[in-house]
């Protein structure tokens, strides 16, 4: 045995490792690049190549959420100028040619001296015209035509919420002078903070007869049998309600003595005609749609790498009204990475070194058979779900096998690139989705689906699960 | 490499850090021979020693941002490294696929003298220690640790931490001694 003291031992190997300078491999970076390739994927890279994809995904609910909105939006704005009617009777006496009285301008048409105080004339139908200056209205049927919409509406959407029916069936109300007690406290009541009882007024209240009635009878009479009537609107439809109990609290006046509003009609020349029905567009029959998805596949769902692609042409036959049967083709490129546990080695493999894992590249024609049914369909939207089988066709696959030790010479199978042909019925198919139609013709989809392996596929024999999110464009021919 | 802690090196530190292939490519080749020398004192094979260099170079990319750049790189470096080799040594433990110390004894070597034994043939002798010998032979001689870190980096006793690094000595004098012998024997042919 060689006699060397402990640190001249230590100083030999010592100085050796120091002087070692071992040769660069590339093929050592390569494969750490790789590693590096593998983890910033999981995050920055991966986000930066997907972004306008989840962009565009962002985008489709906004824009619906926006078309919502905007509807809205647009029949607020036409309970609005309904409103607006009534405030501005100005807008309307030019509309019509002549000067209706309401109850805020009475003080103003008094001191006019058109109209006399006359306090039993003061009833609180709020809009009314005096004896003495009543005329008859003709009204121009073009020009009542904007309103008659706008009334329609309002009589559709906002009247017939505020005042229940109960509000006008109350015995008598027809025949006789109007007064607060009189009435049905069910519609509640209107302040009106113009008209004292000096003035002629009833002590402020009235009830909601005006607002309601009025516009009941001419929403209804002109929507209907396209008379036109005189009565008038109501000019602030919105005033403050208060509750029909506090109305005990007042004394009954009967110098308010009502007059009942009269109302003259004039037959139009020109009826015009009920607004027509949109026509039921009945479902197509047949569709087309063409597809994109990332396809993100993987087995043992764990070791996801890139995502590959999708593309897909299929077609859509209506079998009942909400119920497709689809079929086509789905060209893939599927990129995966399987343990060596998950890949099934041929028998020839014999005592060869085994791979540690797997790196798969498959090119993939996927015939699917689905059913898809619409679980909501609206005008312009529909959300469906889906669900069948696939076949898939293995057009080209690539295989590298990973060796723990790359070198070692009794390696005999680097990697295995060809084509195991087809497996019959191998997947089965599940999605959801939501279309967008953005004409009679054309629709956006957007549908994130799986497909699950019911029997293994390609040379490795692997349980190949593939999940996605087609991003479609339908087209629906005019033929039905 | 003292020329590295340097602006070129501050410079491809900063191309890291924003996870550019190419700086991360040169700082790998840069330390490349100083770090894979490391992992190989520390490892049986060549490709065990890569297999440690890349997951230490992996968590140097990935942690650069724990860098302190008043530092020294190359410190920092070799501390990952070697804490990377022996996250693998406990894991080897655990999966219990060492050969024992008598299948390690009877490993050839190389015939060669001792005065012409390259660096490489002396690392050889290294490699051919069972990993307890060699880890301790390493960190203790090589790296400069002292029993105390050895026997907690390692979870063992300080007596044997010392214990191992003996035997660590006296089984390479054993095979400096045979490479002599069989040298001997070659030149008397």
């Amino acid at each position: 045995m060689i006699e060397l003291p402990d640190d001249e031992l230590d100083k030999l190997f010592r100085k050796s490792s120091e002087e070692l300078d071992p040769q660069y491999d590339p093929e050592d970076w390569n494969s750490l690049k790789k590693r590096l390739d593998q983890h910033d994927g999981k995050g920055a890279a991966w986000f930066k190549k997907w972004w306008p994809l989840g962009l565009l995904l962002l985008l489709i609910p906004i824009g619906y959420a926006t078309y919502l909105w905007k509807s809205d939006n647009t029949l607020e704005n036409g309970e609005a100028k309904v409103g607006e009617l009534s405030p501005k009777p100005e807008q309307l006496r030019s509309e019509r040619g002549v000067a209706g009285t309401v109850s805020d301008n009475t003080k103003k048409t008094s001191s006019t001296g058109k109209q006399k105080a006359n306090d039993q004339a003061q009833t609180e139908v709020e809009v009314q015209l005096p004896a003495t200056e009543k005329r008859e209205i003709a009204l121009n049927p073009e020009a009542e035509k904007p309103a008659n919409k706008k009334l329609l509406k309002a009589n559709k959407r906002d009247f017939s919420k505020r005042f229940p029916e109960s509000g006008y069936k109350t015995a008598g109300v027809e025949s006789r002078p109007l007064l607060p007690r009189s009435r049905s406290k069910a519609g509640g009541v209107y302040l009106e903070p113009n008209r004292s009882k000096t003035e002629g007024g009833d002590g402020a209240l009235i009830l909601s007869e005006s607002g309601s009635n009025t516009g009941r009878n001419t929403t209804d009479e002109l929507a209907n049998s396209g008379q036109n009537a005189t009565t008038s609107v109501n000019p602030e439809p919105d005033r403050l309600a208060i509750p029909a109990a506090m109305l005990a609290n007042r004394p009954l006046s009967w110098k308010n003595k009502g007059v009942e509003p009269q109302i003259d009609f004039v037959q139009p020349d020109n009826i015009p005609e009920p607004e027509a029905k949109k026509e039921e567009v009945p479902l197509a029959k047949w569709a087309v749609r063409f597809g994109y998805s990332p396809d993100l596949s993987t087995v043992g769902m764990k070791n996801f790498t890139k995502p590959g692609t999708a593309v897909s042409l299929l077609a859509e036959l209506s079998v009942l009204p909400r119920l497709f049967v689809q079929t086509g083709a789905v060209w893939s490129r599927k990129d995966y990475f399987a343990e060596a546990g998950s890949y099934i080695l041929p028998e020839r493999w014999g005592y060869k070194p085994k791979p540690e894992s797997v790196d798969g590249i498959c090119k993939v024609l996927e015939i699917p058979l689905n059913l898809r049914y619409d679980i909501v369909s609206g005008q312009r939207s529909r959300f469906f779900i889906g669900s069948g089988i696939s076949s898939y066709y293995m057009l080209n696959e690539k295989y590298k096998y990973n060796y723990k030790y790359p070198d070692d010479p009794n390696i005999k199978y680097p990697g295995w690139e060809g084509t195991s042909g087809w497996f019959l019925l191998s997947h089965l198919n599940a999605s959801a989705g939501y279309e967008y139609r953005i004409s009679d013709k054309l629709s956006l989809l957007g549908e994130p689906y799986a497909r699950i392996p019911l029997k293994r596929v390609g040379y490795g024999k692997v349980n190949l699960v593939t999940m996605g999110f087609w991003l479609s464009l339908r087209y629906t021919p005019a033929f039905r | 490499m003292p020329g590295y802690d340097s602006a070129v090196l501050h410079e491809l530190l900063a191309g890291c850090l924003k996870r550019n292939r190419r700086s991360q490519e040169l700082l790998y080749k840069q330390f490349y021979g100083y770090a894979i020398s490391i992992c190989l004192r520390y490892t049986r094979s060549r490709e065990e020693a890569k297999e440690i260099l890349n997951d230490a170079f992996l968590k140097v990319f990935t942690k650069l941002e724990s860098f302190d750049t008043e530092r020294s790189f190359k410190t920092w470096l070799s501390r990952i490294v070697i804490n990377t080799a022996l996250d693998h040594y406990r894991q080897e433990i655990r999966r219990d696929v060492f050969e024992s110390v008598e299948i390690a004894e009877n490993v050839s070597v190389d015939e060669t003298v001792i005065s012409k034994l390259s660096h490489e043939e002396l690392l050889s002798l290294i490699q051919k220690l069972t990993p307890s010998y060699r880890l301790v032979f390493s960190l203790s001689v090589i790296d400069g640790y002292t029993h105390e870190e050895i026997a907690d980096q390692l979870n063992i006793s300080v007596g044997a931490s010392k214990s191992n690094l003996s035997r660590a000595r006296e089984k390479l004098r054993e095979m400096l001694s045979k490479i002599n012998i069989d040298d001997y024997d070659r030149v008397a042919r």
